[in-house]
């Protein structure tokens, strides 16, 4: 059976909307608490709902990394044959060939490392992240799928181990 | 697959010829690529996308859904390879409709720029795809 890209770029596609479909609805949610005092149930308190708005980007954000990944050890394990292999992302975007047998750009490399970071930052709730790195998510939907097109347009797919 | 679905189906395909034809005559290039739908019984069935490129541009019409609020079809227009949205064609009155915020014009005074409704012709489709390949810078 083949992987094909196609695929992959179409599943990151598909988050971006679920995001946006999550954040209107959060924000209506939010808007109609100021009206509508009690329309949340027993184990859901305004708080929630305000840490959902603040946190939904961030969320769909650790989502869209998860597939980038998981595309690109999907790619790693057919390339070297290898459904034992394991890679964290640093190493794979970096080790990650191109369709041609060539490396990716540096600077496509960087732009897919700062998706990572933003990722990390995210996950980990670290907030250390300087804000000049913070970036919408579909500014960091573009940079993933900018660098998934470098890949072939299909790979084997080895059945994990 | 169940019928909506099947509709949907035939419609992006129709659109697509339509596209085709009109485009292909003024040097973009054009491929179809399956793309995996799931239908209310979880059902794995494909409609195709269609890749559009000239030059350095290069564009995807992907078929996003057949249940959208006030049409009967969604089809989006995106700048490869980022997935930047670009347009997007709603399936209503029987016709699809192109939704495309084209640039704003130097001389003009005003700034605000709104995606306007326009009616699928063949003029309308090389008129968007032009004005896309024109202007249209990558995100990344």
């Amino acid at each position: 059976m083949q992987n094909r890209r196609f695929d992959w770029h179409e599943r990151i596609k598909a988050i971006e909307g679920e995001f946006k479909a999550a954040k209107l609805a959060v924000l209506r949610l939010k808007h109609q608490l100021d009206e509508v005092p009690n329309i949340l149930g027993s184990d859901v308190s305004r708080a929630h709902v305000n840490n959902a708005t603040i946190n939904i980007e961030g969320t769909y954000i650790v989502r869209l990394f998860a597939v980038f990944e998981a595309t690109l050890k999907s790619y790693d394990r057919a390339r070297h044959k290898d459904p034992t292999r394991k890679n964290d992302a640093a190493v794979l975007i970096d080790s990650t060939g191109g369709r041609r047998g060539q490396g990716i750009s540096a600077s496509i490399r960087k732009a897919a490392h700062l998706v990572r970071e933003l990722r990390n930052d995210w996950a980990h709730e670290n907030n250390r992240l300087p804000i000049e790195l913070a970036m919408p998510l579909a500014e960091a939907r573009a940079k993933l799928q900018n660098y998934l097109s470098w890949l072939p347009d299909e790979w084997d797919d080895l059945i994990v181990l | 697959m169940n019928n909506d679905l099947e509709q949907f189906k035939s419609r992006v395909i129709r659109l697509e010829e339509r596209i085709k034809s009109w485009a292909e005559p003024h040097e973009w290039i054009t491929k179809t690529y399956p793309k995996k739908f799931r239908d209310d019984n979880l059902q794995p069935h494909e409609i195709p996308a269609l890749y559009l490129q000239k030059g350095a541009t290069r564009l995807l019409l992907d078929p996003v859904a057949n249940d959208v609020p006030g049409s009967e079809g969604l089809v989006d227009l995106y700048l490869m390879p980022t997935y930047d949205d670009m347009a997007s064609l709603y399936f209503q009155n029987n016709d699809w409709v192109i939704h495309y915020a084209f640039p704003a014009d130097p001389w003009e005074t005003h700034s605000v720029i709104e995606a306007k409704e326009i009616p699928l012709s063949e003029e309308s489709v090389l008129k968007v795809l032009e004005a896309i390949s024109n202007n249209a810078e990558p995100s990344f």
